[in-house]
């Protein structure tokens, strides 16, 4: 009998030190597709992907699919006249940057919604202001329609509103983008404690390879 | 004396717990702290802090005006140059700017007379 009791706490114990490693789930819609391999047609799962995009970034360079290739990156939808959650939103995402700053797979994309104002020469102005030296976060404008476009797929919202403070209604949420552009969380960008686990989850996705 | 010790303690506890205006402070949180910051710091060289920040301090209850009239232009604070407009926040009670006003200027660091309501209102009655 203390035989049976002490394997199953000894099992407990050893269970319960072995550390899971977590892993985290990928978002957005699946779709079934047809492959063909070693000859034969078998059905497979396609995860939601981010598709090719051609932004401006605060240095009037462009920003391509081809520049976040193989790199863990997040990415909100901001505009630099935002009077209400902007602010709060980009004080944490400045956490993130300044944990972040050194590592070479690693970006932060803002896609401003209000590109009338927000051109090349203003982001500029609004980086320097945040402090930010031109590197890995990238202030990114466009055509106002491939910036709705844009925040449809990567599952935010944004969008003129005359009625919403500013002029824009938009998340307040920051996305994470794994290395082969499948989304892989969403963080209350408003909420430090979010913004502490978004931290951790970066470190996560960064050893995936 | 072991009773005198545990009073003393107790005061000592309690002190620590009183919020001087904590109808400020959630005024505060709720209007000021997206832009300004939890604790007064502002955002980087965009938005400027009021904890320490000597415009501020020396607006006192000017800075009623600020709040009901929003402000743009550029500004110098503590040195440092800002120019992103703020918004007017409207429908404050003259009761409400003392608080927050009360609040934001004892707080961290900064220091500052009381401002009663009545101050308030007629400074805003006056505003550019």
């Amino acid at each position: 009998m203390y035989k049976y009791i002490s394997a199953s706490i000894l099992a407990v114990l050893f269970l319960s030190c072995s550390e899971k490693t977590k892993i985290l789930p990928i978002m957005g819609e699946r779709t079934l597709v047809e492959k063909t391999v070693d000859g034969k047609k078998i059905i497979d799962t396609a995860f939601h992907k981010i598709g090719n995009f051609n932004f401006k970034n605060q240095a009037g360079k462009d920003i391509t699919e081809k520049s976040v290739d193989g790199k863990v990156y997040i990415v909100d939808f901001f505009f630099t006249a935002c009077p209400s959650i902007c602010p709060k939103v980009k004080s944490q995402m400045l956490r993130v940057y300044n944990k972040y700053r050194k590592t070479d797979d690693f970006l932060i994309l803002s896609y401003t919604i209000d590109p009338k104002r927000d051109t090349v020469g203003r982001l500029a102005w609004y980086a320097n202001k945040m402090n930010i030296q031109a590197g890995n976060w990238h202030f990114l404008t466009g055509k106002y329609e491939k910036l709705t476009q844009m925040a449809a797929e990567y599952l935010l919202s944004a969008q003129e509103d005359p009625g919403a403070p500013g002029g824009f209604d938009h998340s307040g949420h920051i996305a994470l983008i794994d290395r082969k552009r499948q989304i892989r969380g969403f963080y209350d960008g408003t909420d430090p404690e979010k913004v502490d686990l978004l931290i951790e989850d970066i470190a996560i996705l960064l050893k995936e390879k | 004396m072991r009773v005198f010790l545990f009073f003393v303690l107790i005061l000592c506890f309690s002190c620590n717990s009183i919020e001087t205006y904590p109808e400020g402070k959630n005024l505060y949180i709720k209007h000021c702290s997206g832009c300004h910051g939890q604790n007064g710091e502002g955002l980087q060289a965009l938005i400027p802090p009021l904890a320490k920040a000597d415009m501020f301090l020396a607006a006192g209850p000017y800075a009623a005006c600020w709040i009901t009239k929003g402000l743009e232009g550029k500004i110098l604070v503590n040195g440092i140059e800002f120019e992103n407009a703020m918004p007017a926040i409207k429908d404050l009670s003259a009761i409400e700017i003392a608080n927050i006003l009360n609040y934001t200027l004892n707080s961290w660091g900064n220091k500052h007379r009381f401002i009663g309501p009545d101050e308030i209102t007629s400074i805003t009655k006056n505003c550019p």
